[in-house]
């Protein structure tokens, strides 16, 4: 019996820790946040839509919301610049830190491109995991209602397709990617071909649009709308109708011809122009029926630039730029305005495009004398000549296109309240760096301060959709049609230039509509995608060969100035053909899933 | 280079005079030195049990706890220099209370966050902690029976998931049948720096300054007059030389230490008892004697154990076991010494005075005033408690079958350190000379503030650990079978530093908990052919359901040569064993512990939103952070070891172990190879390799035949080299970024070859890349040359940046290890020495110490080697320069050193009264003894030791004492 007593704590003890600890090992409660918090309420789907939003909208001033954002794999400092600076519309006035600058130098590699320029390229494919998870899993949403979760899957394809858009600008076609990865499950998706990517991109854009609604209420606005689906789908096929990609060969054949079609479509067909006139055609009768239009009162279509330290005149095409809320704009990258928030003229990506000259402490942007010659006489309507130089630079300046003074800070010009008067001439302090001879501050308003604005870092806007119908129409058809002249008239019409002379041949027209393209979208992130989509980036002074800057000097006395000029080249561009497409990254090659685009 | 004590003499005169003194009162001895007979006898302490030694299979090195009594340390690392086979031991500073060494078994065998440590044991339950936290550096040898190493698979299957790592198991002392001992030990002595920075006084850095401005392409700042008055001293307010190290620290510090325990029984009870008490003060000055709101820097540390067995019943004992360490550490400034050890290792000898003129402190915007430091900013005062208890019923189940028992134990440790700070700020005050050579005070630099106190927790875990065994063992005729199987729970919470030093929310406090079960089965026929097998099955709780559980066996096997016929009766041959094991263990511990890689099966969301609406108003983001790995693992390794024990002319002993270790599972960042379209951050994969191959070797021969004079010497040596087989690293155009293939921890840096020419330099004037260089820096004649090993793409370029970085150099932990541990008795008179020896190892150069005027800070001998023009042809060390400098201080090779050296660890001299003298005092024994520890070092770096080249150094530590018994 005494044995017994003794034995049975033991084996009472045995018991206890075999039976009470089934869960023993489980993870106590915690306060994680999971997928599954996302679709559990309306509120928490909105949050996980505003992040989607975050790394899906594309920007054109690139900045640094990267160190915000996983594995972006850049550094503060790269890619602040917009594409400006690349094409001949602009100039880095700090040449050696801004990396856009290695565009110029022809210094571009594949180890490095995420630095050089895309720097959305890890951003872009969170964003598509993102949409991809809202289209799986939206539907468990208890307390949203039908209609809402129809629009935001229309939404999220809108981006979706966005982002294929702009991978289709840079590589051609990639990789197709509509599922969730799971960890342990193999990844092997090979890059689609050119065309199957425009059409994964149109069949979303085309779902997209008859849920989205027109516009949104005040609060919500920067979510995409129906008027923003038109104009993707329109630009969607205008690239794919233009020359780099309607083509049997590319540029640079891929090492094996077979894969060429991952990079164009294997064959021209004109009535991709057709698709495109349609498109555009569309969305223009869209965004008029739906308030959507481009800013022309008639008094402000030629402003009287004042150039005495005061605020002038608002220009039709100054407003549409200047103005947060305007009807030209159909979508735009919503930057924050809060207090100590990023944009004023000391910060990010203002900082980076004023000159710090203006208050800023990084580069500016100059407009090369190759770019300010696009700017035609704004009463003949024909180009300016600008060899040989001049001794009175301003009434030069007050012969050019009115869209010339508002684009741009030139010498005496009002920058803002900080800097009235900008002193652009040798021995002048705004004259540091500015090689080209004047300053791009288009996107800067003239009430910048050191307080917070908003920046309008625009996406798409109506002025483009005339402008790239004119294009569609004219290269469809053996002459320009009578639409495609009142289209690109209206964009004239507006900032008081005469109209295209009738009568202009197919490339007649063709050349004085790209000029007007330029002048029209300067600093919009158009021009370094355009040119190259029509194939002209090698041409002497486009991406390569001569910048041509002004040299500005002052003379004579106080109050009666006047300020000679003379052309010089100040830089010699490089361009390679095989720039026409960007590199895939390194590492990402290397990981042996991606073909490497020709001649990288 | 061989740092003589030089003051050896001085202090034997002063131990002579004590021994006299002592003698008056006090008289002597215990046995001196444990001479046994051979490694190969005796009972050996393995996993959750014991092993006639004759019959071990596994790698297991042992050292007993009184044998470390022979290395007097403040903390249980230090100690075991050079002691185990297979055990590397790598000195930090010797700060009391915070400097402890890490110890590796056979090298380190994995890399990324993974734990490298090995796992603690005392008294069969797991031990918790870190650095000075960590348990098993808080035990003091007098409390130890053994330390056992197990090496091997076979050794540590048991253990599973946590095994890999090697396994450091501590016994503690029990009581013995038998009378009444009570023995006291007392020890006085001192500490000493045993090797310090050196740097030049005001007069030399002032000459080197001004060279390294006129390199800069500045004027100088010094004139001859104000180098005459440093060389002069005559003016010390304007002009002051300050040796900022003897300002604040004294050349030796008293230390202390105070022993008795006491242990007997009978057969129902058996104690052990132990109390002791260490202080140390630290080598700063006696900051508290000056001001009472400083407080002078000490260190106590108490601890006790009371092991006591009970036979309750001729079949039920109980083993109950409660031990604690109390630790209290007083310093002025900080926790710690590192922030005083910094500026002092920064701040030149011309900075400041320490007191100006008008009794206020010196100082300047950018350095506070050492001195003033430790004066005036009150104290902080440090206390930690620890406290292991178990309860151990052990039953005899002789009547279900002879040889069986069962046991069930239960323990709980816990660790609380706590702070007690009370502060304040002090005023200084910077001079400058006015027109009239009057002297301008700056503005105040800091306010004065009183003593404001504040109360911290510091760190603490608590664990508490069941455990539950059957034990069989039975012989049948000529076979002996012994069987265990066994049940572990155990949990473990941590909370602070070690677990989220900052924010603990609510989930950091989750205890990390295992379940555990284990089994093993030997057989022994006839003492000749051995075989055992164990298998552990471990689960853990930082993995996902399902993946929580695994098997970890081992298998081992053995044969004494020796016992057989043919050897038996062979008289050079006495004992001679081949053994042999595999098997696989794990290592759980695959990232840091903490809550940011706490639950790596469960995926994280958060993250930032988007602007809305019109005025650009922000929304609310909540976004996927990282996806989860269900799959997540623990690291596995296949262990290999073959070895054979063996006794030659009886006394001579040899035992030899080769090992071969392959780990898998090893947690890797994974977006290294997937591809980026997968759209998350991916978790880390367990995808990394690695493969560790070695050996461990230690000799003895011991000769105790004569009465007189016995002496005994043994050797090892220790070898272990791990490479990184794979790492899923980002793939790479430049070979040379690669880590596979590399030892783990090799150093990777630039090449140095050399230094620019001025020749060099006008070349690069004509074309920038034809002579490369970095672009962050105008190179000037006499910077550093590195090699352009290649661009992004592999190629050279023209530019030094981080493409051209190779493997350089070795990694810091060595390869090659060894012991020298020898001891003889001659009558009374005993001696032992322990040697350690490191080879293979790099050390680096670097910090305000060895890189002349970086960071503002000083510049020591070793800038006299300077590049100059005029010794371009024998310069070693770069030209000076007073910026900090882009491209000379980069991490390159020409900073790193050869590593090696051979120290004298410890070495006690001893004299035992002899029996009849001491009977007559009815004692047992009595003892006095002369140690010193870290007595030298010949080592390749001319200006420090290799092991600890800047911060709190290394301490030499010279004591006497006495020990007696009755």
């Amino acid at each position: 019996m005494k044995k017994i007593k003794f034995f049975a704590p033991i084996l009472i003890c045995f018991i206890v820790l075999g039976s009470c600890k089934k869960n023993f090992l489980d993870k106590p409660p915690g306060v994680d946040l999971t997928e599954e918090s996302v679709f559990k309420t309306r509120v928490a789907l909105d949050q996980f839509i505003a992040t989607t939003y975050r790394y899906s909208m594309h920007s054109v001033f690139r900045y640094g919301v990267q160190g915000t954002i996983p594995f972006s794999g850049v550094n503060n400092t790269d890619c602040i610049q917009p594409s400006t600076t690349i094409s001949d519309e602009g100039d880095a006035s700090d040449a050696n830190f801004v990396n856009n600058n290695r565009w110029n130098e022809g210094v571009i590699q594949p180890a490095t491109i995420v630095n050089h320029e895309d720097f959305r390229y890890f951003i872009r494919w969170i964003a598509m995991r993102q949409i991809n998870l809202i289209l799986k899993r939206i539907n468990e949403v208890p307390d949203a209602d039908a209609a809402y979760k129809k629009q935001v899957i229309a939404e999220v394809k809108f981006l979706r397709s966005m982002n294929y858009f702009e991978m289709l600008k840079r590589y051609g076609g990639m990789p197709i990617i509509t599922q969730i990865f799971e960890p342990g499950v193999t990844i092997n998706a090979p890059r689609n071909t050119f065309e199957e990517c425009v059409n994964f991109a149109l069949k979303d854009v085309n779902e997209a649009l008859p849920d989205l609604p027109a516009s949104h209420p005040a609060a919500l606005a920067g979510r995409t709308t129906a008027m923003a689906a038109h104009a993707l789908k329109a630009k969607i096929l205008l690239f794919a109708a233009s020359p780099q990609y309607n083509t049997a060969n590319p540029i640079i054949s891929m090492p094996n011809s077979s894969e060429n079609k991952l990079i164009c479509y294997g064959n021209f067909d004109a009535n991709r122009w057709k698709l495109a006139i349609d498109a555009f055609k569309a969305a223009l009768d869209y965004a008029a029926a739906n308030g959507y239009s481009i800013i022309d009162i008639p008094a402000n279509r030629n402003p009287n630039e004042l150039n005495n330290g005061t605020v002038g005149p608002l220009g039709n095409y100054r407003e549409s730029w200047e103005n947060p809320n305007n009807p030209e704009i159909i979508l735009k990258y919503q930057h924050t305005r809060e207090a100590g928030g990023i944009t004023n003229i000391g910060s990010p990506p203002v900082t980076y495009i004023n000159a710090s000259c203006f208050g800023s402490f990084w580069s500016g942007m100059t407009m090369p004398l190759n770019f300010i010659s696009k700017y035609e006489n704004r009463v003949t309507g024909n180009a300016e000549n600008w060899t040989g130089g001049g001794t009175d630079l301003i009434a030069k300046y007050n012969s050019l296109d009115p869209r010339f003074k508002q684009s741009v800070t030139y010498t005496n010009a009002y920058h803002t309240a900080r800097d009235p008067i900008a002193q652009i001439f040798n021995g002048g302090k705004d004259y540091v760096n500015c090689r080209g001879g004047v300053w791009i501050r288009k996107s800067i308003p003239r009430s910048a301060t050191n307080a917070s604005f908003v920046l309008n870092d625009i996406l798409f806007r109506v002025n483009e959709l005339f402008l790239y119908y004119a294009e569609a129409l004219n290269e469809f058809n053996t002459a320009p049609p009578i639409e495609a002249y009142s289209a690109v008239n209206v964009i004239r019409a507006r900032s008081a230039m005469p109209n295209f002379p009738s009568g202009l041949s197919k490339d007649q027209f063709r050349q004085k509509l790209r000029n007007e393209i330029a002048i029209e979208l300067l600093n919009e992130d158009h021009r370094f995608w355009d040119v190259k989509r029509w194939l002209i980036a090698e041409e002497e002074g486009v991406m390569k060969g001569s910048m041509t800057g002004l040299l500005i000097n002052r003379v004579g006395t106080t109050p009666n100035f006047t300020f000679t000029w003379q052309p010089y080249v100040f830089e010699t561009r490089t361009f390679n053909k095989n720039m026409y497409l960007h590199p895939l990254p390194l590492n990402e090659v290397l990981k042996g899933n991606l073909q490497q685009n020709p001649g990288w | 280079m061989i740092k003589q004590y030089k003051k050896s003499i001085l202090l034997a005169a002063f131990v002579s005079v004590f021994l006299v003194d002592t003698l008056i009162a006090q008289t002597v001895i215990d046995s001196a030195i444990i001479i046994t007979k051979g490694s190969f006898s005796g009972i050996k302490n393995i996993a959750f049990g014991t092993q006639p030694a004759q019959q071990v299979t596994g790698a297991i090195s042992t050292v007993t706890g009184a044998s470390l009594e022979k290395n007097f340390n403040l903390n249980l690392g230090n100690t075991l220099f050079g002691r185990l086979p297979g055990v590397t031991t790598t000195q930090g500073g010797s700060e009391p209370g915070q400097g402890v060494p890490n110890l590796y078994v056979r090298g380190i065998n994995t890399f990324g966050g993974a734990s490298n440590s090995p796992l603690y044991i005392i008294d069969g339950f797991i031990s918790n902690g870190v650095g000075s936290s960590n348990t098993f550096m808080q035990l003091i040898p007098e409390e130890i029976e053994t330390i056992s190493v197990l090496k091997d698979a076979s050794a540590t299957a048991l253990y599973g998931a946590r095994g890999a790592n090697g396994v450091i198991l501590v016994t503690t002392k029990t009581g013995k049948e038998g009378a009444l001992k009570v023995g006291f030990s007392s020890r006085q002595g001192f500490n000493q720096a045993q090797s310090l920075p050196k740097f030049l006084d005001a007069q030399n850095y002032s000459i080197l300054f001004n060279e390294a401005l006129v390199n800069d392409g500045q004027a100088p700042r010094f004139t001859q007059a104000d180098l005459d008055a440093y060389r002069d001293g005559t003016d010390p307010v304007f002009r002051p030389n300050v040796n900022w190290y003897d300002q604040v620290l004294k050349s030796t510090s008293p230390v202390s230490s105070y022993n008795l325990n006491f242990s007997g029984g009978d057969k129902t009870v058996r104690y052990f008892g132990v109390l002791n008490a260490i202080t140390s003060q630290s080598l700063l000055k006696k900051f508290g004697d000056i001001a009472d709101e400083s407080t002078n820097s000490n260190y106590t540390k108490y601890n006790f154990r009371t092991n006591v067995d009970i036979n309750i019943t001729k079949r039920l004992a109980v083993e109950f076991k409660v031990a604690g360490a109390i630790e209290q550490t007083n310093n002025p400034n900080a926790y710690n010494t590192g922030g005083t050890f910094d500026l002092l290792q920064s701040l030149a000898p011309n900075s400041f005075p320490i007191i100006n003129p008008n009794g206020t402190f010196g100082g300047n915007a950018q350095y506070s005033n050492p001195y003033a430091n430790l004066l005036a900013t009150g104290f902080f005062q440090n206390n930690t408690r620890t406290v292991l208890s178990s309860l151990k019923l052990i039953q005899q189940l002789d009547m279900i079958t002879p040889g069986l028992n069962a046991s069930v134990a239960i323990s709980s440790n816990n660790y609380f350190e706590q702070g007690s700070i009370k502060s304040k700020n002090y005023a200084r005050f910077s001079l400058t000379k006015g027109p009239l050579g009057d002297t301008i005070y700056s503005n105040p630099i800091g306010q004065l503030t009183t003593l404001a106190g504040s109360e911290q927790t510091v760190d603490q875990y608590r664990n508490l650990i069941f455990q539950g065994a059957l034990n069989y063992k039975r012989t049948f005729g000529k076979s002996e079978v012994t069987g265990l199987i066994m049940f572990n729970n155990d949990q473990v919470t941590l909370f602070g530093p070690s677990s989220n030093p900052s924010n603990p929310t609510a989930n950091s406090t989750d205890p990390y908990k295992h379940n555990s079960s284990a089994a093993r089965f030997t057989y022994a026929y006839d003492n000749k052919y051995l075989a055992e097998f164990s298998l552990g099955y471990m689960g853990s709780e930082i993995f996902a359901p399902g993946n929580r559980y695994g098997f970890f066996p081992a298998g081992s096997i053995g044969w004494i040569a020796s016992n057989e016929n043919f050897l038996k009766k062979s008289k050079q041959i006495n004992f001679l064993k081949f053994r042999a094991s595999y098997g696989q263990t794990g290592n759980d511990i695959i990232a840091p512990q903490g809550l940011p890689t706490r639950y790596a099966f469960t995926p994280t969301f958060g993250g930032a939103g988007y602007n809305f609406g019109t005025a650009n108003n922000s929304f609310a983001g909540f976004g996927e952070n990282a996806i989860a790995n269900n799959n997540i693992t623990w690291e596995k390794e296949q262990h290999l070891n073959i070895g054979l024990d063996a006794t030659f002319f009886k006394n001579f002993d040899i035992s030899f172990d080769y090992f071969n270790r392959n780990r898998k599972d090893i947690l890797v960042a994974s977006n290294r190879t997937t591809p980026l379209f997968l759209g998350v951050n991916t978790p880390n994969l367990n995808l990394g390799k690695s493969s560790t191959q070695g050996f461990d070797l230690s000799l003895r021969y011991s000769n105790n035949n004569k009465k007189d004079l016995q002496f005994y010497i043994e050797a090892n040596v220790s070898y272990s080299k791990s490479t990184i087989v794979y790492n899923a690293e980002v793939l790479q155009l430049n070979p040379g970024l690669l880590n596979t293939g590399l030892s783990v921890g090799q150093p990777i840096g630039l090449v140095a070859i050399g230094f620019y020419t001025p020749a060099d330099i006008a070349q690069r004037l004509v074309d920038l890349k034809s002579v490369p260089g970095v672009l962050t820096e105008v190179i000037k004649a006499g910077d550093i040359k590195y090699l352009d090993f290649g661009g992004p793409n592999g190629t050279p370029d023209g530019i030094i940046d981080g493409n051209d970085r190779r493997a350089i150099g070795n990694p810091s932990i060595p390869r090659l290890i060894g012991g020298l541990n020898a001891g003889l008795t001659f009558k009374g008179f005993d001696l032992n020495l322990i040697f350690n020896a490191s080879f293979g190892n790099t050390s680096y150069l670097g910090g305000t110490v060895f890189h002349a005027f970086q960071n503002n800070g000083q510049v020591g001998p070793i800038a006299l080697g300077r590049w100059t023009p005029a010794t371009a042809a024998t310069a070693d060390y770069p030209r000076l320069s007073a910026i900090n400098n882009q491209n000379n201080y980069q991490f390159s090779s020409f900073w790193q050193r050869d590593g090696s050296f051979v120290k004298l660890r410890s070495a006690e001299l001893g004299y035992t009264f002899p029996a009849k003298v001491t009977n007559r005092l009815k004692l047992n024994s009595t003892r006095f003894f002369l140690n010193g520890t870290n007595l030298f070092s010949i080592d390749n770096i001319e200006f420090g030791d290799p092991e600890s080249l800047g911060g709190y150094p290394v301490m030499r530590t010279i004591t006497v004492g006495f020990k007696i018994q009755f």
